[in-house]
């Protein structure tokens, strides 16, 4: 009987070994490899920590598999079992051992997670030519470009933009494109509750909380349509929040943004429809009905 | 609640019958009448007034309401038409009129002149009218205003959009069926104005005018049953229902409607 | 039975044989029934439809199920302007008996335009267009003879191999049903209306409700309400004031959303996906506009159920309103209601003609200042009026936000100041100056929203009454709101702009 009880406790770590071995053949495992190099970090660090907790597992699991077969064997003997009470120097070990661990996986991590977390690391470039706003309602994802024509030369000017709309903002709802092959920001609000941007095969996740514009930065390395969801239970429409982020590269994300303005700007008539507005035109009016209504 | 979606659909074909086997449709088949044709031979004429009995009340002028909006309008005043009550208590813009054609006699064609419809200071003119189903209602604006002429007959596709200020060509409209009684015409920028129109398919009917006479020529002969709808009424504006009259050939009927404050719902 | 006699083990162990024959037969009954039918989804009775006299109602309604049927088993109505999809097949192996499964080889037909794959017919109706059953004719019991309705049991895509059921089943005489012969022709009916109601069930019906009367269990939360269809009437459409929406605007309406609005984009539906839906909502739509006009139909004939207490009050006898009802719903009514459908299809169609659709005459006048002052002055103007709602500074607060309104066909005033819809809900005038459009923000939809208005609320259509010059003024003037100074769109702190970091958002 006590031979069976260790067996099934061996069998239970064999078991847990060989499903994790099995698994990526299954297609039981991420949702295909990483499309940005941030990422690829990301899976970097995640198939580390695989690595040392499947060393420590398997070693555990040994470790104790060896003694429960031995107190089985002993108890089938005639001597008694051996009753020992701590040890100093095995407690130190075993708390010096995983600290150290832990420890060097968190000072590992730190640069990965600084160049993902600290806005300051953004490269300027990036940083100047924002792609796009993207506010989180229930339940969609509404999305605001920078017109390609406006450059902006300080972060100042970026925040502004992103405190007021222009005339020439070009708006989309649920399909996000960006350019590939360069780290990119976006900027994420939400106009109701807590949602989070999430697009897996990224491997970006960011929450948005009401009041704040956060940053993101990442950089697709493939073309492609990727999906995008809302990861923050938002409300009853939760799951009405699938989305798209499409990766074009350089030329063809400049041809969507133009073919955008085309169909924004659309009279009907003339196809382009009128020359767009312009900021300046915007500045001199001042609408009288102000004045009225203050009367 | 949502069950639906997961149980399949089963489709059926409607094998309707082809169109010219389902039963001929006169059109704004009403339900009433039928029964004996009308006395044949001749017809006659109905008259009378509507008189309103005891003191009417007063009604509040609506151009406090107009002030804050349309200054232009509340210089001219704009008086109630809710109801209007002229010398010897006679109700104006009472309807009379036949439900429905009487069987068995031939309907005369609608008039081809039209029925002018104008909107000045900010009312309708006329505030009520009665019109053939198909003839045109040319609607006008003699305000240096917009408005919006919204219709809301129930059967025919209705009008809506707004006529600039002075214009006289007129936009011709036509209600392409009868009503069973008049139906309310609004203008959505200046929401007081409320204008009544009945469509008819048939021409059996009478408006009252200022001082609460009306005349309806030409009504077949024999027993007939007129309704009376003015909109300040109560239950759906009729004051009533079954006014059965006899007309006799070639003479003229004369019918006074009398109704009190008790009739009233404003 | 078991008195205070029975001593208590005894007691106890009948007590435990009870208890356990209870759950073992419930278990059985669980077992063999499952846990219950679900409830079938249903039309609700309209509004108007219950203000009928019973009898007259109860015609309205019989005239539905038979026109549309319900929601699991919806009538296809040829005549109606709906694609409820269809596939030609020919039957290419000759079959031993009637219900087996033949191999057959289907083709979209050329008028079905919904895209739209032949995988899941289970139900579709089915017609045969030749061959033995084309004029089968069948009589029950009593001799008369009743009508077969065809319907696919099976169909699999893989082995093209479908199978036939109808009903009623014929009992007996199998001799009846001719087995399907190689050549056989038949048409498929109504998978786009299958496909369309499944679809509308998961995505749209929780708001919508299963009518489309609006009314969908989340649909009741909301402060804007989503739209009952059954007006026929939609908001923000490319057609004339006069006109119904087109298949264009409803899908430019779901895929973009309705910002400002609950509703969601949904533009991740496929068109294999979004077409079906349309054509759903435009058979609900219709199915309401038929609901509502039928209605009005006896109403119009004086029978609804205060018409009726009415005028037995005036003398007339209940016998003869009933007889002169019954026979008007037995030899006018199905010609009434025929002719509404062709009327109220004829209005779905023509607003799929060009000249339905709203365009302008002349190009967007450029978007100057000089333009923008003339959209200003017409803005405030007594031709325009537009401030009227919109308020002096567009804020969406004009004097007519204050008014207490008569409600339409009575006398009496609302207890609520402001603007109404068709629908009876509160209104709100846009707000120029937040930068939000519901109907799309293209020059041409703003253009659209003046020409025709905005269907089933006051906003009236200025087609008639301005210039194409004059609109796209106020367009220039309207689009220029939300950057002006003093306006615009919800400001974000400046400190927390400066200071959000990812880091803070965690």
């Amino acid at each position: 009987m006590k031979r069976f009880w260790a067996s099934v406790f061996i069998l239970w770590p064999i078991v847990a070994v060989a499903s994790g071995v099995i698994s990526p053949t299954m297609h039981w495992w991420f949702p295909g490899a990483a499309q940005s190099p941030i990422g690829q970090r990301i899976d970097d660090l995640f198939y580390m920590i695989l690595i040392i907790v499947t060393v420590v597992f398997i070693g555990t699991q040994i470790a104790m598999g060896y003694v429960l077969l031995r107190g089985a064997r002993d108890t089938d003997g005639p001597g008694r079992a051996l009753f020992t009470h701590g040890s100093h120097a095995l407690e130190v070990i075993w708390t010096v051992v995983p600290s150290g661990v832990l420890l060097f996986i968190a000072f590992y991590q730190l640069d990965t997670w600084a160049a993902y977390r600290v806005k300051e690391n953004y490269p300027m470039s990036s940083r100047l030519a924002p792609i796009a706003e993207v506010t989180a309602r229930q339940f969609e994802w509404r999305i605001r470009y920078p017109n390609p024509t406006r450059k902006f030369q300080t972060l100042p000017e970026v925040d502004a933009w992103l405190r007021k709309p222009e005339p020439d903002d070009l708006y989309a709802v649920n399909e996000l494109h960006v350019p590939t092959g360069k780290p990119i920001v976006i900027h994420l609000r939400t106009s109701d509750v807590q949602h989070a941007f999430f697009v897996p095969i990224l491997r970006i996740k960011q929450d948005a909380v009401p009041g704040l514009v956060i940053p993101i930065i990442f950089e697709v390395l493939k073309p492609g349509p990727y999906e995008w969801v809302c990861a923050e239970l938002c409300g009853w429409g939760h799951y009405k929040m699938k989305a798209r982020v499409q990766a074009d590269p350089k030329d063809d994300f400049e041809a969507y943004l133009k073919g955008l303005e085309r169909e924004q700007f659309d009279d009907g008539v003339s196809g382009h429809g009128a020359k767009k507005a312009t900021p300046t035109a915007a500045g001199e009016q001042k609408p009288e009905g102000v004045a009225q209504a203050a009367k | 609640m949502t069950t639906g979606a997961s149980s399949p659909t089963s489709i059926t074909i409607r094998h309707g019958k082809e169109k010219s086997e389902a039963p001929a449709v006169a059109a704004g088949g009403g339900a009433q009448g039928g029964g004996a044709p009308a006395a044949a031979g001749g017809f006659g004429t109905l008259k009378g007034r509507v008189i309103f009995q005891g003191a009417p009340p007063k009604l509040e002028s609506l151009t406090a309401l107009a002030e804050t909006k349309e200054a232009i309008c509340a210089k001219a005043g704009i008086p109630n038409d809710k109801l209007i009550v002229g010398e010897g208590n006679g109700v104006a813009n009472v309807f009379i009129f036949l439900p429905k054609a009487p069987a068995g006699v031939p309907v005369p064609p609608a008039p081809s002149e039209p029925v002018n419809f104008d909107q000045k200071n900010c009312r309708f003119l006329p505030h009520a009218l009665i019109i053939r189903a198909g003839q045109e209602l040319k609607i006008l604006n003699s305000d240096s205003v917009t408005h919006n002429t919204h219709t809301g007959a129930t059967r025919s596709e209705n009008y809506n959009s707004s006529i600039p200020p002075h214009f006289a060509t007129g936009i011709d409209f036509k209600y392409q069926r009868s009503e069973a009684k008049p139906c309310e015409t609004k203008c959505d920028i200046h929401t007081w104005m409320r204008a009544y129109h009945l469509p008819l398919d048939h021409p059996w009917a009478g408006l009252t005018g200022p001082n609460g006479e009306y005349e309806i020529k030409n009504v077949p002969a024999g027993e007939q049953k007129f309704q009376v709808w003015h909109e300040a009424a109560g239950g759906g504006g009729y004051l009533d229902r079954n006014l059965t009259v006899t007309i006799k050939p070639g003479e003229v009927t004369t019918k006074d409607i009398t109704f009190d404050a008790s009739k009233l719902e404003l | 039975m078991f008195s205070g006699l029975v001593s208590s083990p005894a007691r106890l162990a009948a007590v435990s044989a009870a208890k356990l024959g209870l759950l073992s037969s419930l278990v059985a009954v669980l077992a063999v029934s499952g846990c219950g039918e679900s409830p079938q989804p249903k039309f609700v009775v309209g509004e108007s439809t219950l203000k009928l006299y019973r009898p007259a109602q109860r015609a309205v309604e019989a005239e539905l199920v038979k026109d549309f049927g319900e929601p699991n088993r919806p009538v296809v109505w040829q005549k109606l302007p709906v694609d409820f999809g269809a596939f030609d097949g020919v039957v290419e192996e000759t079959a031993q008996n009637f219900s087996d499964p033949v191999k057959i080889k289907l083709t979209r037909k050329a008028d079905s335009k919904v895209p739209m794959a032949a995988e899941d017919l289970r139900g579709a109706g089915l017609i045969w267009t030749s061959g033995a059953n084309s004029d089968a004719t069948a009589w029950d019991q009593k001799g008369r003879e009743v009508h077969l309705d065809y319907e696919v049991e099976r169909y699999d895509p893989e082995t093209s191999k479908l199978a036939v059921r109808v009903t009623p089943a014929i009992a007996g005489e199998k001799g009846k049903l001719d087995p399907p012969k190689a050549g056989d022709k038949f048409t498929v009916l109504g998978p786009v209306l299958q496909q369309g109601h499944k679809l509308y069930m998961t995505h749209c019906e929780h708001c919508h409700g299963v009518s489309g009367d609006g009314k969908g269990p989340t649909g009741g939360y909301f402060d804007i309400k989503p739209r009952d269809y059954r007006l026929g009437r939609f908001k923000f459409t490319s057609t004339k004031s006069n006109d119904r929406a087109r298949r264009d605007d409803l899908v430019r309406t779901i895929r973009q959303g309705i910002p400002g609005t609950y509703m969601p984009s949904f533009l991740l539906f496929t068109d294999e996906e979004i077409g079906p839906i349309v054509e759903y909502i435009r058979w609900l739509a219709i199915r309401g506009e038929f609901e509502e006009k039928s209605d009005a139909e006896f109403a119009n004939g004086q029978y609804t159920a205060d018409d009726v207490s009415q005028r037995q009050k005036g003398g007339e006898a209940r016998e003869a309103i009933e007889t002169a009802l019954e026979n008007y719903i037995k030899s006018e009514y199905p010609g009434v209601a025929d002719d509404l459908a062709d009327r109220i299809g004829g209005s779905w169609t023509a607003a799929e003609q060009p000249d339905a659709l709203v365009t302008p005459k002349i190009a967007r006048t450029a978007d100057t200042a000089d333009s923008r002052e003339r959209g200003r002055k017409l803005f405030h103007s007594d031709t325009a009026k537009c401030a009227q709602c919109h308020g002096p500074a567009g804020k969406g607060d004009g004097p007519q936000t204050e008014d207490y309104q008569v409600i339409l066909g009575t006398n009496k005033k609302r207890t609520v100041p402001g603007l109404f819809d068709d629908w009876g809900n509160p209104i709100k005038p846009r707000d120029l100056t937040s930068g939000i459009y519901r109907g799309g923000r293209r020059p041409l939809d703003i253009y659209r929203r003046i020409y025709s208005g905005i269907k089933g609320t006051p906003m009236p259509p200025f087609g008639t009454a301005l210039k194409d010059e004059e609109i796209w003024d106020i367009v220039n003037y309207a689009m220029s709101l939300p950057y002006g100074s003093g306006s615009g769109v919800p400001e974000v702190n400046q400190s927390k702009i400066a200071s959000a970091s990812p880091v803070g958002g965690g």
